[in-house]
């Protein structure tokens, strides 16, 4: 009876497991349109430093950190796939451009910035994407 | 439990030697709060921007920086979550030039999940927090295998089995040296720990259910004293047989060796950020072990004056609900390793204690688990209730 009931209950896991097991990877360019959108704000930052509009280029690397990057659990994703240090150093990247906006460094400088962490986020992105990384786990974690 | 003890202390004297030297995190929080009060008294809604970019400044330079973040990442994820998530609200409101009393609102939330954390580190490296961290990690750690130990143990000697708590013991040592073992084959062999980890907790918490429901289904059996009685009357002492000897050793060597591993490389991290406090740790964790000895004695004494009807149907209940739990935390673990994959349910809070995870897959399998309780539940009553009748008017 007791041993029933338990082989009942792990049909019933193995079901759990079965049934939503299918759905979670059908998107395989998640993490890319999450780093478009950092992207995107990222070069917002560049075009508003460059036009000396430093209001806008500050508002524009809060949004591509904490807005994007951090929000839509890329900083997460990447901290748990590509480990502490790597993430450390992409998220100085951001604090860096910040900083250059405030001391008012050229636009070349900035624009150089804005390049380079735009490629490592893609790289990254892909890295997560090609792995099949899903969303969701760090939503709730 | 002293062999249990001993065996413990070797493990943690044979954690490496300490390197570094631990950061004052508390003085960082300390800095935090007085830059952040300072930010929100000058705060101005149309020069918000300065004060979204200087409290950027403040979580990159010092919350990060310092390595603030990781290390409370690192004893505790979802509180990193939330003081990130608080950060961002204040940012995020002067930046959109909010009303002072709302950037005042979103700072004290921050400010309070900050100090909260303070009160963790309190005299942060100081004999008495190494002390302090050091017992909760076992006691933390421990309270669940505790329980089922405790449980177990009681039944066993209730029911006139006393010779078979051998196979508790023998349950309860595999289980510390297994842990030990898999510590170290995660520090030194894996090079993808985490998810190896997380598939060795999430498979073994399973397995651990599993057992454990095996096991409570077959106490709730027994819960008729009378059946009982005559058992023991009868010297049939070979009501706990070979097999059901074994599942109650394999339900203490799982229970142990779920968060044992941990458990270690938890210590080993104590000792490696609080260099010096040696002395302070080794007796946060002897007093962690007298800890959850009382724990244990206390449910010995409690079990001895429950009559056993109750006692057996307690006991039964306990396991099935710390099985629950398991449930929970196990398929959480698969999760996290994405063997299993995540439904995020709005609006369900998270108990880590109770298994209780704001997913559709964790919340599924656990409601599978309950649900054979809850159709027996109905069905025991409807019986009593059928069977009552009749002997009712015959008396």
């Amino acid at each position: 009876m007791a041993t029933r009931r338990l082989r009942s209950v792990l049909i019933g896991l193995a079901a759990v497991a079965l049934m939503s097991a299918v759905p979670s990877q059908a998107e395989g360019n998640y993490w890319a349109g999450v780093a478009e959108e950092t992207i995107a704000a990222l070069t917002t930052l560049r075009e508003a430093h460059r036009a000396g509009d430093v209001d806008s280029a500050k508002k524009a690397a809060i949004t591509a950190y904490f807005g994007v990057f951090e929000t839509r659990k890329l900083e997460a994703a990447l901290r748990k796939e590509m480990g502490q240090k790597h993430t450390v150093a992409v998220e100085s990247q951001f604090n860096q451009l910040r900083k250059m906006v405030g001391q008012g460094a050229s636009a070349e400088e900035v624009a150089k910035r804005v390049t380079q962490l735009s490629d490592v986020l893609r790289e990254d992105a892909k890295l997560l994407d090609d792995k099949g990384i899903p969303e969701n786990v760090f939503i709730v974690n | 439990m002293r062999r249990l003890a001993a065996l413990v202390l070797v493990l943690v004297a044979l954690l490496p030697a300490p390197v570094s030297a631990a950061p004052d995190f508390a003085a960082t929080i300390d800095a935090i709060v007085a830059r952040g009060d300072g930010l929100v008294d000058a705060y101005a809604p149309a020069a918000g921007t300065d004060t979204a970019d200087a409290f950027s400044g403040l979580y990159f330079d010092d919350f990060e920086a310092s390595g603030l973040e990781a290390d409370i990442g690192a004893r505790d994820s979802a509180a990193k979550i939330d003081i990130e998530g608080r950060f961002a609200k204040v940012i995020g409101q002067s930046m959109n030039g909010a009303t002072p009393a709302l950037v005042q609102a979103a700072w004290k939330e921050l400010r309070t999940a900050l100090e909260l954390r303070k009160a963790g580190y309190a005299e942060a490296g100081s004999t008495s927090a190494a002390f302090i961290q050091s017992f909760l990690i076992l006691i933390r750690e421990g309270f669940e295998a505790i329980l089922v130990i405790s449980a177990l143990a009681a039944y066993l000697r209730r029911s006139g089995n006393e010779d078979k708590m051998r196979y508790l013991h023998q349950g309860i040592l595999w289980a510390l040296v297994a842990s030990g073992l898999t510590a170290w084959a995660m520090a030194s062999l894996f090079t993808l720990t985490a998810i190896a980890r997380e598939v060795v907790e999430g498979v073994t918490m399973l397995f651990a259910a599993g057992v454990l429901l095996y096991v409570s289904t077959w106490l709730f059996a027994k819960r008729e004293a009378q059946k009982w009685q005559s058992y023991v009357k009868a010297q049939v002492d070979r009501a706990v047989s070979g097999g059901k000897a074994f599942a109650l050793g394999l339900a203490v060597f799982l229970a142990v060796y779920r968060e044992g591993a941990e458990t270690v490389l938890f210590y080993q991290a104590l000792a490696i950020g609080q260099p010096g406090h040696m002395p302070a740790q080794v007796a946060g964790f002897a007093a962690a072990c007298v800890g959850l000895a009382v724990i244990y004695w206390l449910m010995r004494t409690a079990s001895l004056k429950i009559p056993l009807k109750p006692f057996f149907a307690g006991t039964a209940v306990l396991l099935y609900a710390l099985a629950v739990a398991f449930v929970g935390q196990g398929i959480l673990e698969l999760q996290e390793a994405r063997w299993l994959p995540v439904t995020p349910l709005h609006g369900v809070p998270q108990v880590p204690l109770l298994g209780l995870f704001p997913t559709l897959e964790t919340l599924g399998a656990q409601l599978l688990v309950l649900l054979p309780a809850l159709v027996a539940g109905v069905v025991m009553v409807f019986n009593r209730r059928s069977t009552d009748a009749p002997q009712g008017t015959a008396r």
